[in-house]
């Protein structure tokens, strides 16, 4: 593969990387929307949020990772969005560890209901879609393409030439 | 950078919004705030209550068995389905608060809403019951006891022979 098809094909990865990300976390908020109390019950079971105010986080984060997403989608306001979905991660991996520091047997409640067992598979995944955000937020998609030659501003209008 | 953060809490503020608008738009919204759990420190079984404040939202076994024997209170078990098909207090019906949205019709099939509703879960500091309250409130239940003890005091051999016509095992059921 030659250079240039090389860096082409690298240009698309921050985008594959923040519409992966963006899909999964669309996804996992529909669910959330859809069964707002299995949701406050599975926050219950950490233990972290006191009980009083784990509704008001079960109404609001659901719709915090749909905005996410979609900001992590639009270049405009991908770097915003992954700052959004990093941190976001950054909580739900805080979140499972404390569950498994203190041994509680309880579903991630990524997913809603049936989701997977708060353990090291969650935080993998988390980690995972973590790293891809780091990508999409550091890897600047026109950075792989460098000009073939040093472009200059000419107030004449005329083009600027390749240099010998 | 400090631009992306800007734009980062802009996008978390109006979300906030839209999602707190999105509740108030559901049939069935999940309300504002939960009720944190009030400890109960029942007496042991033949002492006098030593001051502890009674809790008009809670049942003791003993009103467990009147309202048993006189059928005054439908039951329902707030624990995992596996656990529920092991055992459970004779008539309940299973609503198990990993899967409320799945399991309400039935609870709906066979509880009216203004009748007491008596919900237990496992016991000691499980706190199932307490979530499928807050569910069944939702749904206009308004006559929800919680059976403190729960499945715990049930099981325990000291209780088994004495309450044994409250219960059905698994292989009853």
């Amino acid at each position: 593969m030659t250079d240039t098809k090389r860096r082409a094909a690298m240009s698309w990865i921050p985008h594959v990387c923040a519409v992966a990300v963006a899909i999964v976390f669309l996804v996992a908020a529909a669910l959330k929307i859809w069964d707002p109390f299995q949701f406050k019950t599975d926050i219950n079971n950490y233990h972290i949020i006191p009980r009083t105010y784990a509704n008001l986080f079960a109404i609001v984060l659901p719709w915090w990772e749909v905005a996410a997403a979609l900001a992590l989608i639009l270049p405009a306001t991908r770097r915003a969005g992954a700052l959004l979905v990093s941190g976001m991660l950054v909580m739900f991996i805080v979140a499972v560890s404390h569950a498994m520091y203190n041994g509680y047997d309880i579903e991630c409640g990524c997913f809603g209901k049936g989701s997977s067992v708060a353990g090291w598979q969650t935080i993998g995944q988390d980690v995972l879609m973590l790293a891809a955000t780091g990508i999409a937020f550091f890897v600047r998609p026109g950075a792989a393409r460098k000009p073939a030659f040093p472009v200059v501003c000419v107030d004449s209008g005329q083009a600027a030439e390749k240099p010998a | 950078m400090i631009k992306d953060l800007r734009i980062a809490v802009l996008i978390l503020l109006v979300s906030t919004a839209v999602g707190l608008a999105a509740n108030l738009a559901r049939p069935l919204p999940l309300p504002w705030f939960g009720r944190e759990i009030v400890p109960t420190n029942p007496p042991a079984a033949g002492e006098q209550d030593k001051g502890a404040v009674p809790n008009p939202d809670t049942v003791m076994l003993p009103e467990v068995v009147t309202h048993f024997d006189q059928g005054t209170a439908f039951f329902i078990d707030a624990r995992k389905p596996e656990q529920y098909a092991l055992g459970h207090i004779r008539g309940a019906v299973n609503l198990p608060n990993s899967d409320l949205m799945g399991y309400v019709d039935g609870v709906m099939e066979f509880v009216p809403p203004d009748e007491l509703v008596i919900v237990y879960c496992g016991g000691g500091d499980c706190e199932a019951s307490h979530d499928v309250k807050e569910f069944l409130q939702a749904y206009g239940f308004n006559r929800i006891k919680i059976y403190t003890n729960g499945w715990a005091e049930l099981e325990d051999p000291a209780n088994q022979e004495q309450f044994k016509k409250l219960v059905v095992s698994g292989e009853q059921s």
